[in-house]
């Protein structure tokens, strides 16, 4: 029996070369269709730098006092309605 | 407090030439006191967040200081632009001295603190664990790590004796860096790497790396956090109390039906 399948005729009994030679880069089609997403996300995370924070009062003073630099201040609290993990 | 236009990538370029302070509203008494002296709300007293520009001297407001930036420059676009445009002032005016400063270790005051603040940001912990005595070397190498451009702002820094660490997360810590996950709530936390103090920087830096690309936090939308947070009895007690008009005293409010504009006033 043959089937017909992309790349040419395939005999059933040669079942591991259908699968090798049409099944196999199917896959990785699919593979490369979902993983694609997910990639570009990663790739907008990625670049995106932070603000790099000092979390004490007296250290902050002292460091703008030694650098010259002026202040960017905020402060807030590490709670809501009293449950933690969350601004 | 104002996520959006603090990861607008141009003030974060802009906040460079700044040094950047983020405190703990409520968590440090001298602290406390230091913010009611910058910015207090109608009620007259500390309100849940602050924000201010700040001369070198850190007592020299540069503008009005208001709870957020965008109470003082206003929301969107427009507001973003006018920020930026105080930061330029302001870096102008004080560019800053030509000496090279070391700068310390970006931790907050203890591991508890340290452990729920990673969790608000959803970022990796970098707990280092100290022996008797401080290792002055080592923590000069994390320090430099942790403002190098490929870690700045990723990690929130805490730095505890071995009974402290234990104490907080519940089990022991060998002296170096430990690199933890806190949970949702901040109150506990599983280990992604450890390095010990003796360890090549190079080691040290791959080990941290590795451990910050490996953090997947749980992220869940605020009221479905609170309502989590509740229903687990995950609780957190400030170090010096709450003086936001919209927190309600102990025992009323809280059972009552919401009302449009809870959300807002309350947090």
């Amino acid at each position: 029996m043959l089937v017909v399948a992309a790349g040419g005729f395939y005999q059933m009994e040669n079942l591991e070369m259908f699968i090798a030679r049409s099944l196999l880069p199917l896959g990785l089609l699919l593979l490369c269709a979902t993983a694609r997403p997910v990639l570009a996300q990663e790739d907008q995370t990625a670049g995106r730098e932070k603000i790099a924070w000092l979390g004490i009062w007296s250290e902050a003073k002292d460091v703008a006092a030694a650098t010259g630099r002026p202040i960017f201040l905020l402060s807030a609290a590490p709670r809501c309605r009293d449950v933690p993990g969350i601004w | 407090m104002d996520r959006s236009i603090l990861s607008d990538q141009r003030l974060v370029q802009a906040s460079r030439d700044f040094v950047c302070v983020r405190l703990a509203t409520y968590e440090d008494e001298a602290e406390a006191e230091f913010l009611a002296s910058v910015f207090r709300g109608r009620s007259g007293e500390l309100e849940n967040t602050v924000f201010a520009l700040l001369a070198p001297d850190g007592e020299t407001k540069l503008a009005r200081a208001g709870r957020s930036p965008g109470m003082v420059y206003g929301h969107g676009e427009e507001g973003t632009r006018k920020l930026l445009a105080a930061m330029k002032a302001a870096t102008k005016r004080y560019s800053g001295k030509q000496n090279q400063v070391a700068l310390p270790l970006p931790r907050l005051k203890d591991l508890r603190l340290a452990l729920n603040v990673a969790a608000c940001d959803h970022l990796p912990l970098a707990l280092v664990v100290r022996g008797e005595k401080p290792d002055a070397g080592f923590e000069k190498t994390l320090a430099e790590l942790a403002w190098s451009e490929s870690l700045r702002g990723r990690l929130t820094w805490a730095v505890a004796d071995r009974s402290e660490a234990k104490k907080v997360l519940g089990r022991d810590f060998a002296v170096g860096l430990h690199i933890v996950a806190p949970d949702t709530f901040g109150l506990d936390g599983e280990t992604l790497a450890s390095v010990e103090s003796e360890s090549p920087v190079v080691r040290i830096e791959k080990a941290v790396l590795t451990a910050v690309a490996k953090h997947d936090p749980e992220l869940l939308e605020h009221r479905d956090h609170l309502r989590a947070g509740r229903r687990k009895g995950k609780t957190w007690e400030t170090a010096v109390p709450v003086t936001d008009p919209g927190v309600p005293p102990p025992g009323r409010g809280e059972d009552r039906p919401p009302r449009a504009g809870d959300r807002e006033r309350r947090r």
